[in-house]
């Protein structure tokens, strides 16, 4: 975890790349989905390796960025559009 | 001589009898709370106000007709928010132009491959590229096909677990992982784009 397989005898150095169960944690843990296992697992790489730390900082900061933008773009309920749907409900049901 | 074949109604023993006093309260403190989330979500779906408001109301008709199949104090909001999905591809998404389809093939492929690890190297802690790249997310996100839109929706601004929106979807829950994952990525990669167009690295 947290190193491409191909340099399994190289020290603990991910580069540019991340091996796919790492990427997958980060994304559990980041989508508040990890267990306790994948946690315990995550902790001991991510304190290891600074690759892997920048990477969990990156990912973490891009959802935080598009979770901000998205809140930011929400549109408000057109006022009616309860009351629409109680009339319409009074007619249909 | 004449055979008349009646047929018996099927009864589902997972179906509720409400009074119609009960469905009335149901449909007033369980759904019409999440009018607002269901908006935006239908905003969302279809760029357009009068269509996200046609979506909204048959939903919420629909949740009324079929509000015995609905469990009182269950999570309302995830029931709902299939019926919307379910009526905009149905229905919505048949009157639109916009591309239907996303090939999922490619898309496990893509995922299983070693290609899910490439670097994207845009950093949008930096505040300066937070103010530029803002209307640009945007567009990035409305570009998306709509199945990668929608899984970005309700992760990121509705907050649904893995498991509901698997039912919400309709799809396995190691899909619903992927499925996120390849929408982030393919987010990061348009405005990875965008931001070596600025000179960013």
């Amino acid at each position: 975890m947290g190193k491409d397989n191909s340099t399994k005898s190289e020290s603990h150095e991910c580069g540019s790349r991340f091996c796919k169960e790492f990427v997958e944690i980060v994304q559990l843990i980041l989508d508040g989905e990890a267990s306790k296992e994948h946690k315990d697992r995550f902790n001991k790489y991510y304190m290891e390796c600074n690759d892997c730390i920048s990477y969990y900082n990156l990912e973490s900061s891009t959802i935080e960025f598009l979770k901000k933008k998205i809140e930011e773009e929400k549109v408000t309920v057109p006022v009616d559009l309860a009351n629409e749907i109680r009339i319409k409900l009074g007619k249909t049901a | 001589m004449t055979y008349m074949i009646v047929s018996q109604p099927m009864i589902d023993p997972k179906k509720k009898d409400y009074s119609e006093r009960e469905k009335v309260a149901i449909f007033d403190t369980e759904f019409m709370p999440h009018i607002d989330s269901m908006y935006n979500f239908a905003f969302k779906l279809t760029f357009d106000e009068e269509d996200a408001k046609d979506l909204v109301q048959d939903t919420y008709l629909k949740a009324f007709r079929f509000i015995s199949s609905f469990e009182k104090g269950t999570n309302a909001k995830a029931w709902l928010f299939r019926i919307l999905k379910n009526s905009f591809i149905n229905d919505y998404r048949k009157k639109s132009k916009q591309p239907a389809k996303v090939d999922y093939q490619e898309v496990e492929t893509f995922y299983n491959s070693e290609n899910t690890d490439q670097n994207i190297t845009i950093d949008l802690r930096s505040e300066t590229m937070q103010n530029r790249i803002g209307d640009e997310v945007t567009n990035a996100l409305n570009s998306l096909g709509v199945d990668f839109r929608i899984v970005i929706i309700l992760c990121d601004l509705e907050g649904f677990t893995y498991e509901e929106m698997a039912k919400i979807l309709d799809i396995p829950i190691g899909t619903v992982r992927s499925r996120l994952h390849r929408a982030r990525n393919l987010l990061k990669e348009k405005l990875n784009k965008y931001a070596q167009s600025l000179g960013y690295n």
